[in-house]
């Protein structure tokens, strides 16, 4: 059984399939990179997922639990966390205010959430506003806050996007220390660099469809997904 | 959570025992009238807030609640002949209750900001022109008497001033004591005005939080209006449900500080006495002269110190509510 | 209802809803066009209307004839009050636009009280009433009518076909690409705003003749226009017509049926329904929320 089923899932915007009869499968334990050009439905997939869409058609179901169509908040207490593409955080507080308003609501002990904020590399922020925060601070702070809802799985949207390499990598080995303590991770990202590194399994979609599916190395040799990105497949 | 701590149990009992001492110093009747508007304005801002500040809901429209504690009071004392002392409960209740009608829709299809806002003002004026056209029942626009009763706790009529202040004060403060231990709900509150999609994302229910805000808030404002028409005697629904009356709530709220618990005290502490010392001075030449001083004010503090008086003096006194900056 | 009634009051209808279009107009261009938040909007009315007021009892001008001047004095208004009280919180949170012009509304209405006093005054000019069979067709109300479409007609020819429209357009889509394609944003911003304000200017000509002013009268008129930009959709023309046309007929109607304050509980309820319903109104486009 899957930790995550995604059968037959469809969303349009007027006339447009964002999504179209998309089934995936998600794996205890697995980090599952979703790729694909500009506009193929990757962010709509995990809107659909994480309850701020509701499909047209299809089912999500996670922990053998349907969970289409329910509200963010509820999915989020199910155990899914994700993080946004545009960083956000409660501005006006400190890290740690952030980080304990998250606890507080799941009940997270303090000392989780110090743990979790060495995990991330925040320690030396703790105290700072969430507004004064680089970006990849910023994105260390989601990654933390998703962190102490103590999900099942987490949602990644494009959290290398803004990066310089260096600093991806540093973000990249706090998600496989994320990942090797037990949380399922779902990363839709545009950098093949980070797919390679840390995928198990990878999904391409293509105009809302889903077009081929395995490890990295094979599916970026498949001639589909070659002509879907047509020269876009380096960019890194 | 941050739980009451020595250095702060002093100051505060030390405030509580100012409060109910003065009475024992024998004021003049206009001085005591003075310090019951003080901390009538300063109950209702605060409970103002708890939907205003704490969630950063900007309700202009709580005239409405204020108005129905006001004239369910009247109801249930002239028609049912039921103690005053209760109706205080039954009027909060009753606003409560009301502040769904409007609360559950707004939120549920997530309305926000200025549009939040402007249903609130219209709420308050469908209020205002139901209540001065069902006039065989309301009195209409010329407003309703409370009838003379026996003086007594009971019934809320005192011939002295003092009576009604330790009244007032009582009420102020179990309002605090309530928001006070309402500490978990106040953080995610904060949050809520924060950012509400991460709030989703973190599991808080942000629909069902905000409703609540509402009702707790209503909730108080209806007392407050139910205690205004017991010591006022009388109201209309130009002051009851008038935009001058919920913008003033919103007014002391945001001078004093609306991000911070005592905010509001603070606000009314400063305004109150200006308004009230303008209304006498100049009032009867310059009427309204005190709005208009309110409304630079305002103007002012939103331009210059948008985080209200409080911030001043945040730095000395440290913080109970203001989370950075 | 007869059909004579049903026909008058389908004329009153019109004619409010000629009436709440150049009271709305205004408030179109700068809440719609400029996303500013003035909450003050009908006490820019009100002033309008005690400018005629006062410009036809000091110097005997026909409020009709002094619409420019009326015009004049508000666009001056309305750009103070922009560049005093909104540039410098245009950065800011909208929260704080909302509170500053809500604050702006008990300065202007409790000046006004100050300065005129709280009785009623009003102006009468001698239009005569078109009479059709039956039917009564108050002059007055039909040169405001007529002058709320000319003025929005007027309104949609600047927009539309001249350099200074096209400029105000290009800072309503985006501020950014507007300041980099060389258009100073920030005078067009005023602009704007005092062109808002001009235009309250001329619906205050237009109404002294048929309501009586007091300083309280904006809490009534604003709220209209704040409905009826809604209702119609913010920054669509057609919407702002379209919805002072259906709030026109809405208080026409149920007023004479009932009442008054009826009308305007029914308009209220309509409005916070639409405001759940499509937020963006009847016209609009996305979600500005």
């Amino acid at each position: 059984m899957a930790l995550l089923e995604v059968r037959n899932l469809s969303k349009r915007f007027g006339g447009l399939w964002a999504l179209k009869n998309v089934d995936l499968d998600v794996i205890d334990g697995e980090i599952l990179g979703i790729i694909g050009p500009n506009g193929a439905g990757k962010t709509t997939l995990f809107n659909c997922i994480s309850g701020y869409y509701k499909p047209d058609s299809g089912k999500v179901i996670f922990q053998s639990r349907d969970i289409t169509g329910l509200p963010p908040f509820k999915i989020a207490q199910l155990g899914i966390a994700r993080t946004f593409q545009q960083t956000k955080a409660f501005n006006n507080l400190t890290v740690l205010d952030n980080l304990r308003i998250a606890a507080l609501y799941r009940g997270t002990s303090l000392d989780d959430v110090l743990e979790i904020i060495k995990l991330v590399g925040l320690e030396g922020r703790r105290d700072s506003l969430a507004s004064s925060l680089t970006i990849l601070e910023r994105k260390r702070l989601e990654l933390a806050r998703a962190l102490v809802i103590k999900p099942k799985l987490l949602l990644l949207d494009e959290v290398m996007a803004g990066l310089k390499p260096y600093e991806a990598d540093e973000l990249l080995d706090v998600i496989l220390r994320i990942n090797k303590s037990g949380v399922t991770i779902v990363i839709v990202e545009h950098v093949m660099r980070t797919i390679k590194k840390v995928c198990n399994r990878v999904i391409v979609l293509d105009f809302g469809v889903k077009i081929a599916e395995g490890r990295p190395e094979e599916v970026m040799k498949d001639e589909k997904v070659i002509k879907a990105y047509l020269g876009e497949e380096f960019a890194a | 959570m941050r739980s009451l701590r020595l250095n702060r149990i002093i100051p505060i009992s030390v405030m509580l025992l100012t409060a109910y001492l003065i009475p024992v110093i024998q004021l003049p009747p206009y001085i005591m009238h003075v310090f019951i508007l003080v901390i009538m304005w300063a109950y209702l801002s605060t409970a103002w807030n708890i939907l205003g500040g704490t969630a950063g809901q900007l309700s202009l429209g709580h005239a409405a609640f204020f108005g129905i504690g006001a004239y369910t009071t009247y109801f249930l004392t002239v028609w049912f002949g039921l103690p005053p002392l209760m109706n205080l409960l039954i009027s909060g209740l009753t606003a409560s209750l009301l502040s769904v009608v409007i609360g559950y829709p707004c939120f549920r299809y997530g309305l926000r900001g200025v549009y939040f806002t402007l249903a609130t003002i219209a709420f308050a004026e469908i209020m205002k022109d139901l209540f001065i056209y069902l006039r065989d029942l309301t009195g209409g626009s010329l407003g309703v008497w409370m009838p003379v009763l026996p003086e007594g706790i009971t019934t809320l009529y005192f011939f002295g001033k003092e009576a009604y202040y330790y009244v007032m004060t009582t009420l102020y403060v179990v309002l605090v004591v309530i928001i006070g231990v309402m500490g978990r709900f106040r953080e995610y509150l904060l949050a809520i005005r924060e950012d509400e999609d991460v709030s989703a994302s973190i599991g808080i229910n942000v629909t069902r939080y905000k409703l609540l805000a509402l009702m707790i808030s209503s909730f108080f404002v209806g007392v407050g209006g139910a205690y205004y028409i017991c010591y006022f005697r009388y109201i209309n629904p130009y002051t009851a449900f008038g935009l001058d009356t919920s913008l003033q709530m919103a007014l002391i709220s945001i001078f004093g500080g609306m991000y911070s618990f005592w905010g509001p005290l603070i606000g009314s502490i400063i305004l109150t006495p200006i308004g009230e010392y303008l209304r006498i001075t100049l009032g009867g030449t310059y009427v309204g002269s005190h709005l208009l001083i309110y409304g630079l004010l305002l103007i002012l503090i939103i331009r210059f110190l948008p985080k209200g008086i409080y911030s001043l003096l945040e730095p000395i006194y440290g913080r109970y509510l203001v989370r950075g900056g | 209802m007869d059909i004579q009634t049903f026909t008058q009051v389908c004329i009153n209808a019109l004619l409010l809803g000629g009436m709440y279009a150049v009271i709305s107009v205004g408030l179109n261009l700068i809440f719609g066009v400029l996303k500013i938040i003035n909450f003050a909007h009908g006490e820019l009315i009100m002033l309008g209307m005690y400018s005629a007021y006062w410009l036809t009892t000091l110097y005997n001008l026909n409020p009709y004839i002094s619409i420019p001047i009326v015009a004049m004095i508000l666009f001056v208004v309305g750009v103070v009050i922009e560049r005093v009280l909104i540039k410098p919180i245009l950065k800011a949170p909208e929260v704080n636009q909302l509170l500053t012009t809500a604050a702006l509304i008990l300065v202007l209405q409790n000046l006004a009280l100050i300065l005129w006093r709280a009785d009623y005054r009003g102006v009468s000019v001698y239009v005569p009433t078109v009479i059709l069979g039956p039917l009564y067709v108050p002059g007055t109300r039909l040169v405001a009518f007529v002058g709320g479409l000319v003025t929005s007609l007027a309104l949609y020819y600047v927009l539309m076909r001249t350099d200074v429209g096209r400029r105000i357009r290009a800072v309503a889509q985006d501020p950014e690409i507007a300041s980099v394609l060389g258009i100073n944003v920030s005078m067009i911003q005023t602009l704007t705003f005092g062109l808002g304000a001009l235009l309250t200017g001329i619906a205050g000509s237009l109404l002294i003749p048929i309501y009586m002013v007091n300083p309280m009268v904006g809490g009534t008129f604003g709220l209209i226009s704040w409905i009826i930009i809604v209702l119609g959709g913010l920054g669509s023309f057609v919407g702002a017509l379209v919805g002072s046309f259906i709030i026109g007929f809405i208080e026409a109607f149920v007023g004479a049926l009932i009442s008054l304050e009826v009308s305007r509980v029914v308009a209220f309820v309509i409005f916070i329904a639409v405001l759940f319903i499509k937020p963006t109104g009847l016209f609009g486009e996305k979600s500005r929320v």
